[in-house]
């Protein structure tokens, strides 16, 4: 099924259709900076970025911190203008998103502690001037049961799973056809992210609620959804379903996040920094965003952006934004690492 | 480890401690806090734990489990309605609990810790360098300038570039301020190095990077280093040794390979299995019900029992013992018997699956 | 919960301050106890004085000989009229908390009003509020209320009274409200713009609550606390300020504050005199008064501080 889903599906407008958005923030210039008369820089956030989510559908947006994942929540979400580009919800523009929820990254901030839950979960509720009789329906929910328990608490009398839960129901209240939800459970114990993993499957499989899941976390985006948005420095560099980007990854970015991933299996044991260095704090380099970092990098990277092409796996929606994706080995390869902590850094 | 020319060696010891005895051993360590209303709350409560040169222990746990405090304890870090009960920390024989004060010095100089905020570990308004000299300078005697050469080295040695040795710590990026923590935490040549959650903020790339370090590191120096993180991952790829804590106690310890090959207490398996794994390429997880523990109000017997999908009555009213096994796990766990000693076969806990990605 | 302890990632022992525990957490503390005794002594005095020491003593009234010094009898002593010093003061606390209550109330309405919306608002209303809330912090207080006090007395005159109190009261209330808002709103001003940014006023923001709404439910009861604290010091100033008036002659004739008794034992020569308790009773009251308001408000900082701390 998912791989009908092509980012200009033809038949039928896509629930979440992001269309070339870019945000640009304006740098503050120090005293110094203005003394010495230095131009104030701008730092690209979202750099003409695509993006479709279906009905029902699960998207992970997957970066770093300073990939624009966060960004791209906000625009979506409307608290934040982008300068160029189209977003709609429904085929309609801002404005009259009560389709659209959001799950903050921490449920500690999200709800106000003085406020009780089914304070919060009225607030959305009175302001779109909706029936108060969801609340109940909504925490529980939220499989927050009985509500009559929940209701009148403070967030301080609950885990922090609770609180996410809480978040989610009043996100839920407003009957939402899309979710958005940034870092949902990056905050939470292990055992409790489970539990919210299994909510939003829930969610998706009972009521038919799409998700936009923005994570820094591979193998939440690998176990949660359909497709995967591989995004840096504010640009998409690789999309697909979970299996074409994170089993085929053709990225030596993708690769590079993949191989630096640490895990419990003894068979995939032994992590790798393929990448060198950090994402770049301030402009992003020219061409390839990725090229100053990338061991495979030559001098065309540096000359253009290279465009979201089909990917050489040639599975149907599988791109990747490589100029040399076709050139490298075998993804296989690079995932697997000998084990043993000796080897030396990559570098600063 | 493979004979790497180990500077504790060479080093003359503290007053008291004896080079045959192990490098850091924690014996029945047990520490409370006091809250406000008059009541205590027993935050560890009877761990052992010991670590060799070049050995690298991971303790993991959720929030509740006591892994922070436990750090915090051998730190002598705890905050001041926190209080060690009882139970020894000794450092090569030396008892850090029962000597007091006088030891600050020792501990200081012994045992390093990086900590995972590393903007606010940091003086903001000192230079990179200069914090490291400072160190060196304070904890060692050296003299300024000895110390800033050494600061240098020491920078070059994380992985600080030249040029950036002159910058205030804002003006590095997440993983360079990691370095420089660590840097900090080097430079009186510690025997024993604390990591606590050292990379949670960082990405996953620079988490690579700096694990890679820490590596070389216990490697080079000889260190003994003391994982503390949430993530069990982590303590897969960095780790000999793993303690797996809840609600204030061990409830399993072994070898890495044993203990992530062969969990056997439930609550490891449920661990072990909450998070998915894209490495492995595993999209089901087990389902934890419940919350962590309140260590406020702990149940009595085995703190996991009511989370736990084998427990029956004696699991409720009866602590379980910690059982050693072969010398290679101990286990809290009443589903297991002693059996003279010989390591029992796991038993699967029957957790609820979930199978993500099937649709 | 009972209890306000809660455990936290990494063991930390916290403790949140919320509204209804305030109080209690300022009773755990020896000093935050003492100062409550203290000023709920005053506000008990305030309200009712006849209860302590009988109707107010006037120049008529007044029985024992003037200047006696501490005995059983007066325990504070008598003034140069032979009236009973613990009698002027415990009516002169009246002056005081009212002088203090109704200040605080003009300041907090006005500096928490304009300092919540600078804050939410932002951009041009927060630089224009704020230059001129700037204006104001820096008018003198004190010179403004010598410059006023007798203007306005002369346009209403000394005997009209507005709601029970006389004008001459409200004039030094208006000055000392009018000047200290400012301070007051910049306090707001700066929390409103650290709470705009937490993740649930911009949730509140993006399910559609109105600005008007996002300042009563989320800005206004988590800087409650703020306000309190800033209030009782605004009161201390401001019970400051009306016995440096009362004291040079500008306070209300008819009506003994601290700072009227005062004045009258400088009028009396009683530092010559040798009748030390003459200023004794009026500059102990001030004193204590202001010392607890100022050790009520800094304990609350405090708990506030650890708050914000333990959090972050």
């Amino acid at each position: 099924m998912s791989d009908q889903r092509r980012i200009s599906a033809a038949s039928g407008a896509p629930l979440l259709r992001v269309r070339g958005v870019s945000v640009t923030y304006g740098v503050q210039r120090s005293i110094a900076d203005i003394l010495a008369r230095r131009p104030g820089g701008a730092i690209v956030a979202l750099d003409d970025v695509d993006l479709d989510v279906d009905a029902g559908e699960i998207v992970a947006v997957v970066g770093e911190s300073g990939s624009g994942k966060t960004t791209l929540a906000r625009v979506i979400t409307g608290l934040i203008k982008a300068e160029s580009g189209v977003v709609e919800v429904e085929g309609e523009g801002p404005n009259d998103w009560r389709s659209v929820g959001m799950v903050f990254q921490d449920p500690y901030e999200t709800l106000d502690p003085k406020r009780t839950l089914g304070e919060f979960v009225a607030e959305g509720l009175e302001a779109q001037g909706l029936p108060m009789d969801r609340i109940d329906a909504s925490l529980e929910a939220a499989e927050l049961r009985p509500a009559s328990a929940y209701r009148d608490r403070v967030p301080e009398e609950l885990s922090g799973g609770q609180r996410q839960r809480a978040v989610i129901a009043g996100a839920l209240a407003l009957n939402p056809k899309l979710v958005i939800a940034d870092e949902p459970v990056s905050m939470l114990d292990v055992s409790m992210r489970a539990q919210i993993l299994a909510l939003i499957e829930r969610l998706r499989r009972e009521q038919g609620i799409a998700w936009l899941f923005i994570t820094h976390d591979l193998s939440l985006a690998w176990a949660i959804s359909d497709r995967v948005v591989v995004l840096y420095l504010g640009a998409v560099l690789e999309e697909g379903t979970a299996e074409q980007v994170l089993r085929n990854p053709s990225h030596p970015y993708t690769r590079a996040l993949l191989a630096a991933l640490p895990s419990t299996d003894p068979r995939a044991a032994g992590t790798h920094s393929l990448a060198a260095g950090e994402i770049p704090q301030g402009a992003a380099p020219s061409g390839c965003r990725f090229r100053n970092r990338c061991a495979h990098a030559v001098e065309a990277c540096a000359s253009a952006r290279p465009p979201l092409e089909a990917a050489p796996s040639g599975a149907a929606g599988h791109r990747v934004a490589c100029f040399r994706a076709a050139e490298l080995p075998a993804a296989a390869s690079v995932a697997r690492h000998a084990p043993g902590g000796a080897t030396p850094s990559g570098g600063a | 480890m493979s004979g790497a020319a180990n500077h504790n060696d060479a080093r003359s010891l503290p007053a008291g401690a004896n080079a045959a005895a192990p490098l850091l051993e924690i014996r029945a360590l047990r520490v409370s806090f006091s809250l406000e209303d008059g009541r205590r709350l027993t935050a560890v409560d009877g761990i052992n734990l010991s670590v060799s040169p070049g050995e690298a222990i991971g303790i993991a746990g959720e929030s509740g489990s006591g892994k922070s405090t436990a750090a915090s304890a051998i730190m002598g870090l705890l905050p001041p309605n926190g209080r060690i009960d009882s139970g020894s920390i000794r450092y090569r024989g030396l008892d850090l609990v029962a000597e007091g004060a006088p030891l600050r010095r020792t501990r200081w100089r012994e045992i390093a810790v990086v900590f995972q905020g590393s903007l606010v570990a940091l003086n903001p308004v000192i230079k990179v360098r200069d914090q490291v000299a400072e160190a060196i300078e304070l904890r060692l005697g050296e003299p300024a300038n000895a110390a800033r050469e050494k600061a240098k080295r020491l920078l070059a040695d994380v992985g600080i570039p030249d040029k950036r040795l002159e910058a205030y710590p804002h003006q590095l990026s997440g993983g360079q301020r990691q370095r420089a923590m660590l840097a900090v935490a080097l430079s009186c040549s510690p025997a024993v190095l604390i990591g606590d959650e050292p990379t949670t903020a960082l990405d996953v790339i620079v988490q690579a990077q700096i694990l890679e370090l820490l590596d070389r590191m216990r490697h080079e120096y000889g260190l003994g280093l003391i994982l503390i993180t949430h993530d069990l991952a982590v303590i897969a790829d960095m780790c000999d040794r793993v303690a797996i804590m809840y609600g204030g106690r061990i409830v399993e310890s072994g070898s890495v390979r044993e203990v992530f090959t062969n969990p056997r207490h439930p609550y490891t398996q449920a661990l072990l299995g909450a998070a998915p794994d894209a490495r492995a390429g595993r999209r089901t997880i087990k389902v934890l019900e419940g919350q962590p523990p309140d260590l406020a109000s702990l149940p009595p017997g085995c703190h996991f029992a009511p989370r736990c999908p084998l427990a029956d009555a004696r699991c409720t009213e009866e602590d379980p013992p910690t059982v050693s096994y072969e010398d290679r796990v101990t286990l809290a766990c009443h589903r297991y018997e002693p059996n003279g000693g010989a390591l029992p076969a796991p038993v699967a806990a029957p957790y609820p699956v979930l199978e993500l990605g099937k649709r | 919960m009972s209890g306000n302890a809660k455990l936290s990632v990494g063991g930390r022992i916290l403790n949140r301050v919320s509204g209804g525990n305030l109080l209690l957490l300022l009773l755990r503390r020896w000093d935050a106890r003492v100062a409550l005794a203290i000023l709920t002594l005053l506000a008990l005095s305030g309200i009712a004085p006849g209860l302590f020491v009988g109707p107010l003593q006037t120049a008529t009234t007044a029985e024992a000989a003037p200047l006696l010094p501490p005995s059983g009898a007066h325990l504070f002593g008598t003034d140069d009229l032979g009236r009973d010093l613990l009698n002027l003061t415990v009516h002169g606390a009246r002056i005081s908390l009212v002088v203090g209550a109704l200040s605080a109330v003009i300041t907090l309405l006005l500096g928490g009003g304009i300092g919540m919306i600078a804050g939410y608002r932002g951009g041009r209303t927060d630089a224009l509020l704020m230059r001129i809330a700037d204006t104001f912090l820096i008018l003198p207080t004190f010179v403004l209320a010598l410059i006023l006090a007798p203007i306005l007395r002369e346009l209403i005159g000394d005997q009209t009274e507005i709601l029970g109190i006389r004008t001459t009261l409200l004039t030094i209330v208006a000055v000392i409200g009018v000047t200290s808002w400012s301070s007051t709103a910049r306090i707001v001003r700066s929390q409103t713009l650290s709470l705009r940014e937490r993740t649930f006023v911009e949730r509140a923001r993006l399910v559609g609550l109105s600005p008007m709404r996002i300042i009563a439910r989320h800005i206004f009861p988590n800087i409650r606390t703020v306000l309190v604290a800033n209030g009782i010091v605004v009161i201390a100033g401001s019970i400051l300020t009306e016995s440096t008036l009362s004291f040079i002659g500008l306070g209300d004739p008819f009506q003994p504050s601290w700072g009227t008794i005062l004045g009258n034992a400088q009028s009396a020569a009683a530092p010559s005199l040798g009748a030390w308790w003459f200023i004794m009773a009026p500059g102990g009251a001030i004193l204590f008064t202001v010392i607890a308001c100022t050790i009520v408000g800094n304990a609350i900082d405090e708990l506030l501080d650890r708050d914000v701390r333990v959090r972050r």
